[in-house]
């Protein structure tokens, strides 16, 4: 499995762990569940169940195509950007909780940084599943 | 490449375009965009990439080719179109949302079919699936039961969730018939094809068939306590459901963890063959 695919699965796994440890305070205290399921569902769906499938489908997909991914520098670009993008966006929705005055700028970079990478994701992929067999 | 293959992987793609922009908004402060949002990202972008790779790998790692596979296209046809709908009635026309989502579910049946159809009708290949790690065909059988349940978990899911939208059942069940769908379908389908395809790519094996079978009893049971705890608002079975898919959780991640270490041998090229590539 190469370099990035493996940054983006155990980034995957960290998220994981962050959002088990939340959840497992949700059960322990309900209200904290209402007020924090956005970075619940950041941590859990948009970092641990999608940087998942990134890292599995940029080595996976290529193989089903039989062709490379033909930009290297993107596919590090992605690797980096997505689970950047999702801590930032869940320290943002922490600091959104405790009514801080950074949370909006953190919001925001984490989504523009989670943009990027889907986007570089869709690239990279896309090519793979519209080149003619 | 398989045509069904190719329709949910770009439907899949352009559910993630779409999902992130509204993600963006929500970022932003637009949180009448949660739910569309939630929706794109569970039932187009996420089950649209699970599909894509399973519709490849299932006949890979069954050795058999699906007998219909216009029935396979169709639901990937179907499918893009339900998402497109589902996604318009979610931002343009609430009303319709239930039906839509009926939709959904009635689509998401169609992946039980075709997986009934290969198991019991998929013409068998001349060979096999290539296993060389010690103990992997156990894995590969029972994370492929654990596919086929959580394949089921999709459109009871969006049965569920249709019949809360429509005022069917009480507006908890919305939320339980969505964790059903997140922690059944969609996290049941990462456990199982993990099992199958983390130790391929990275030549280590699973640590024990005996954690596998453990990991995957408590992520069912996990299922089974907290959706009905959900949905019938009872607090302590959501505490022990959600502790026990907390420790599922765990042990996924130490069952797997060998398959994230540096690769024992080179990657596998990109060639047919690597992972059993056909069309």
């Amino acid at each position: 499995m190469t370099g990035p695919s493996r940054l983006l699965l155990r980034s995957a796994f960290l998220s994981l762990a962050c959002g088990l440890t939340l959840g497992v305070l949700f059960t322990l205290d309900r209200p904290l569940g209402a007020a924090l399921r956005p970075m619940h569902v950041e941590l859990n769906v948009w970092g641990f169940v999608t940087l998942m499938i990134y890292g599995v489908g940029l080595f996976i997909v290529p193989r089903f195509a039989g062709r490379p991914l033909r930009r290297p520098r993107l596919v590090r670009a992605v690797a980096i950007a997505a689970p950047a993008g999702v801590f930032l966006s869940a320290a943002g929705w922490l600091a959104a909780w405790q009514r801080m005055d950074i949370a909006r700028g953190a919001l925001l970079a984490g989504g523009i940084a989670q943009a990027v990478a889907a986007g570089g994701f869709i690239v990279l992929i896309g090519e793979l599943l519209l080149a003619r067999r | 490449m398989s045509t069904a293959t190719r329709v949910f992987g770009l439907t899949a793609l352009a559910a993630l375009a779409g999902a992130t922009a509204l993600h963006v908004g929500v970022l932003a402060g637009e949180q009448v965009l949660w739910a569309p949002m939630v929706r794109l990202l569970l039932f187009g972008w996420i089950t649209g990439f699970i599909l894509a790779v399973s519709y490849h790998a299932m006949p890979a790692f069954l050795a058999r080719d699906f007998p219909w596979p216009a029935l396979s296209t169709s639901h990937a046809v179907l499918f893009a179109l339900t998402t497109a709908a589902a996604t318009a009635a979610d931002l343009a026309r609430p009303t319709l949302v239930p039906w839509t989502t009926g939709l959904q579910a009635a689509t998401g049946a169609l992946f039980l079919v075709n997986v009934m159809s290969l198991v019991f009708h998929g013409r068998r290949r001349s060979t096999g699936p290539s296993v060389t790690l010690p103990a992997q065909r156990q894995v590969d059988l029972i994370a492929s039961r654990a596919t086929s349940a959580a394949g089921a978990a999709l459109p009871v899911g969006l049965a569920l969730l249709a019949a809360a939208e429509a005022g069917r059942l009480a507006p908890e069940w919305r939320l339980a018939a969505v964790h059903l769908a997140t922690l059944g379908w969609v996290l049941g389908m990462v456990v199982g094809v993990g099992y199958h395809v983390l130790p391929r790519t990275s030549g280590r094996p699973i640590r024990s068939v005996g954690l596998v079978r453990l990991q995957l009893t408590a992520h069912a049971l996990a299922v089974a306590l907290i959706v009905p705890a959900l949905g019938w608002g009872r607090p302590n079975v959501f505490v022990a459901g959600g502790l026990l898919m907390a420790l599922a959780m765990v042990l996924f991640a130490v069952a797997v963890r060998p398959s994230l270490a540096v690769p024992r041998r080179p990657d596998a090229p990109i060639a047919p063959g690597s992972i059993e590539v056909r069309r």
